[in-house]
């Protein structure tokens, strides 16, 4: 099933006189379950993509289909009810409330559904247990390690259970440890509840334990690759994460 | 999102803090000047109500509160007016006392000099009960039964008399009659109107009531228990009063313009500074939170666009920045509240006093805040503060966040109002045009030299009998709106001296109006002596006392030619007379002579301004001898108002003769015996 299918999608940006262009005649999909990673230089498009994904902002030109249904034409309201209910988004620097606590942060994106709040720090304990944080279910965001609080945004993104997850350059604020543990929790998460992933990153070691590869440059589309990641690599990343 | 709110507020305690004790010291200035203007408020009620003796409800005639003054005769109640008005009143709930007032005009004379009085005839029981259950402290009236209370400005205009001095009131009467009453002075009192208070006077209600002549009155006055009530029972008694006689009364309250003119005018001040001074608070704090605001979402950036790409729209992400200003303002509301209390509470230990208007001693100043006036500003001041919270956070929010924009708009606001005020006082004052004058006389080819003009003056003088020795029978038929009135005087004149006693109706006999040089007396049976009548109350009645007798043109006026006109097909020469003495009656007059005869046949008195306000038509049917000589001599003289022509005077001249009187006659020291 297709989740996001782009279809000659160009965008364009104005700083000053000068006219940008981020992204050129791009076409591409993602389908359910998959995880895949953009990659490319600084600059070649990598989060403007990921923007439009996830409906943060419109293409100059062609069209961008969530689930099927075009989103160029959708008003603010509808976008912010798709985002809410279609994605979960994880940052480079993790952008958790400070002054809310792990569970809290967990718990916000929740507050835009029609649930009860015992039924929602339920949910936020178990999106927070699911990334193995569930003792630090009370520390703010400043008690806790970079992984730790990449870990907290990943559980914020997985609590209303959407079917896609965003991530820009999320592990480019963590030590390489901590980076391929989170990338090793993502595949898990993918695996085991059968969330889409899409996230971006320049880091090439990283691009190993992914299914599927799309690198671009200069706004254009280059390359998409499959790659299989070895039986240690998976069961050394399981372990990591453990 | 409250709870996030509030750890925001937290997390940024000292931003919080200083936001906090700027909105708080602008609450708490709005809740002290609210309670000075209560305090103000309470004050000025209890003058108007309670010192100024106008109880909290009144019952004029319909329209009466506009006419009494011009026609008090026609707008006054009458003894059975009165007494429906006092039944009515009294079966109505919070009903407690009612008294009858009358108000009027006339001359106050006392040893040093004379002035005119605007009176209140008041029962001194029905006040001195009132004043006793005022809540302000002031010093009650001392009005007895024959007492008059004066302003110190009238006191001043009178050469401070002494109290007990006998002072002598003199007016017209409801007739239209003059007459006069004696009164000693008792003390002060205030009205309260800057415009009135050099002629304020207060005396007895039947005091007063003898002066005009009549047992009517100007309005009855009802006092209640609380003025709370003043509204309702107006509608009631209004009501009750329009079912028992319709059309005939109107029933107003304490705060009614005309009647609580200290009150409106000094709350209308008050009203204007506190809603200027307001509105200036409440613009320094809303500023306040918008720089809050806008400085908070400048600084939460990250945080709002994460909150959006999760979902959450601009009004939500809004409502959280609207929740921490109202948590702010909350803030600053309780800790204003508190210290305002705390001041009022406080204040009547300082023993600090305060100086209010017309009130000539001191106040002790006591604030009152009640709890739903505290509330219904913060929770104004909250909803604007919230609003302008949401509109500057929506704005910021969804538009490209940015930094906070560099100058206050609050500077900005202030330095263009100066701006605006400095044009405005510096701007030239617009030239007026001044009005051309159209002179008549430069039309008239040949212009009588003065000495010309004053021998046509004296001539038409005689005719009126200005000049000479005559003795004639004067009939005054007045009318106005009020009714019609007849009196008949006996006149004797000798070379510019004057006499009238009142023959008809036969209560008024005995009345006398003596005119010597300008100076003129009245007397009646009763007083001590006799009142002297000032140049302005000789304008008194539509037949001015001056006009009683004759008047002599030509000693006092001089002419001015205008040129000739036709009036009624009769040609005419029309002079200018400008007094050339204050003592004169009228300040000028155009004056119209038939050219053939050189009798006067029109008149029109003007005003200080130019303009006419009594209109005098003269016929001339008598005829007396002199030096064997046939005269004519004036037989009738119609005085119309310019205004009101519905208001005349018909005087009519009889039995107009050649006479010889007495020096002794026209004699101040006979003027009591005669």
């Amino acid at each position: 099933m297709i989740l996001i299918e782009f279809e000659s999608v160009t965008k364009h940006y104005q700083l000053g006189e000068i006219e940008v262009i981020a992204l050129d005649n791009v076409n591409f999909t993602v389908r359910r379950g998959d995880f895949v990673a953009i990659t490319g230089p600084s600059g070649s498009g990598k989060t403007t993509m990921l923007n439009l994904i996830g409906c943060l902002d419109s293409p100059t030109s062609g069209e961008i289909r969530v689930l099927g249904q075009p989103v160029t034409c959708l008003d603010e309201k509808a976008l912010d009810t798709l985002r809410s209910r279609t994605y979960g988004i994880v940052f480079q620097s993790f952008n958790l409330v400070p002054v809310l606590t792990a569970l809290e942060n967990v718990a916000l994106p929740l507050h835009l559904h029609s649930l009860k709040s015992s039924e929602i720090r339920e949910r936020a304990l178990a999106a927070l247990c699911s990334v193995g944080l569930g003792r630090f279910a009370d520390f703010r965001p400043d008690q806790l390690s970079g992984g730790q609080r990449q870990r907290v945004a990943v559980a914020r993104a997985l609590v209303t259970k959407p079917k896609l997850i965003l991530a820009d350059e999320p592990t480019a604020s963590l030590d390489t440890a901590s980076a391929l543990s989170l990338v090793e929790l993502m595949k898990q998460l993918s695996a085991e509840q059968g969330v889409t992933f899409v996230f971006s990153t320049h880091d090439q070691r990283l691009l190993q334990h992914v299914r599927r590869v799309v690198e671009l440059r200069d706004g254009s589309l280059s390359t998409i690759r499959e790659i299989q990641p070895s039986a240690e690599q998976q069961q050394a990343g399981q372990s990591e994460v453990a | 999102m409250w709870s996030m709110a509030l750890r925001n507020l937290y997390r940024d305690r000292r931003r919080t803090l200083t936001t906090v004790i700027a909105v708080g010291a602008g609450i708490f200035a709005v809740l002290m000047f609210l309670g000075y203007i209560r305090f103000v408020e309470n004050s000025l009620a209890a003058i108007v109500i309670y010192r100024d003796a106008n109880a909290h409800v009144q019952v004029y005639r319909v329209d009466g509160p506009e006419q009494l003054a011009a026609t008090p005769a026609k707008y006054s109640l009458d003894r059975q007016e009165q007494a429906l008005i006092h039944q009515s009143a009294r079966g109505l709930a919070h009903f407690v006392r009612a008294s009858d007032q009358l108000v009027g005009v006339g001359v106050v004379q006392g040893d040093e000099g004379s002035a005119v009085f605007l009176g209140r005839g008041i029962e001194p029981e029905f006040e001195a009960a009132l004043q006793a259950e005022s809540p302000l402290d002031f010093a009650p009236s001392v009005m007895d039964e024959h007492g008059l209370l004066l302003t110190r400005q009238l006191q001043d205009l009178l050469g401070y008399p002494a109290p007990g001095a006998v002072l002598q009131l003199f007016s017209a009467s409801y007739a239209n009659r003059m007459n006069a009453i004696e009164a000693t002075f008792s003390g002060d009192f205030s009205t309260g109107i800057e415009a009135i208070e050099d002629k304020g006077l207060k005396a007895p209600l039947s005091l007063l009531q003898s002066l005009y002549d009549t047992d009517a009155v100007s309005r009855v006055v009802v006092q209640l228990d609380d003025r709370a009530h003043a509204g309702a029972f107006r509608d009631q008694l209004a009501a009750e009063l329009q079912r028992r006689a319709p059309g005939r009364f109107e029933v107003t309250t304490w705060d009614y313009p005309q009647i609580g003119q200290l009150y409106s005018s000094f709350m209308g001040f008050f009203n204007m500074v506190f809603a200027f001074t307001g509105s200036v608070i409440f613009a320094i704090a809303l500023t306040t939170i918008q720089h809050t605001v806008a400085m908070n979402v400048a600084d939460r950036a990250r945080e709002i666009g994460m909150l959006r790409a999760m979902g959450f729209g601009r009004g939500r992400i809004a409502g959280l920045f609207v929740r921490e200003s109202l948590l702010t303002t909350l803030a600053a509301a309780l800790a204003a509240s508190g210290l305002a209390y705390l001041v009022i509470f406080a204040l009547p230990y300082t023993h600090i006093e305060t100086q209010l208007p017309r009130i000539a001693e001191p106040a002790r100043l006591t604030l009152g805040l009640p709890l739903g006036w505290t509330l219904s500003a913060i929770v104004l001041a909250g909803l604007g503060i919230a609003l302008g919270a949401l509109i500057t956070a929506r704005k910021r929010v969804g538009g490209k966040v940015r930094p906070g924009r560099r100058g206050m708009p609050l500077i900005q606001l202030l330095a263009t109002a100066s701006c605006l005020v400095l044009a405005i006082t510096l701007l030239p004052a617009t030239p007026v045009r001044a009005e051309t004058a159209i002179s008549e006389a430069a039309a008239v080819a040949d212009v009588p030299e003065e000495a010309t003009l004053r021998q046509w003056l004296r001539q038409a003088d005689l005719a009126r009998g200005g000049w000479g020795s005559y003795q004639w029978t004067l009939r005054i038929h007045t009318e106005d709106p009020a009714g019609a009135t007849d009196t008949t005087y006996a006149i004797a004149v000798h070379e510019g001296r004057a006499l009238a006693k009142t023959t008809a109706p036969r209560r008024y006999r005995g009345e006398k109006i003596l005119i010597a040089s300008r100076a003129m007396w009245y007397a009646k049976p009763g007083l001590r002596k006799p009142v002297s009548i000032s140049p302005q109350q000789r304008l008194v009645g539509e037949a001015a006392n001056g006009d009683i007798a004759a008047t002599q043109y030509a000693r006092d006026y001089s002419p001015e030619y205008l040129g000739t006109v036709q009036l009624n097909g009769v040609d005419c020469h029309k002079l200018k007379l400008t007094a050339t003495t204050s003592d004169a009656t009228y300040e000028s007059i155009i004056y119209y002579l038939d050219i053939r005869t050189r009798l006067g046949i029109k008149a029109e008195f003007l005003t200080a301004s130019g303009m006419p306000f009594k209109v005098a038509h003269f016929e001339y049917g008598n005829r007396v001898l002199v030096d064997g000589e046939q005269r004519a001599f004036v037989s009738s003289m119609k005085i119309v108002n310019a205004n009101f022509p519905e208001r005349f005077s018909l005087l009519e001249y009889a039995r107009v003769a050649p006479a010889s009187p007495s020096d002794s006659l026209f004699s101040l020291d006979t003027l009591m015996t005669l």
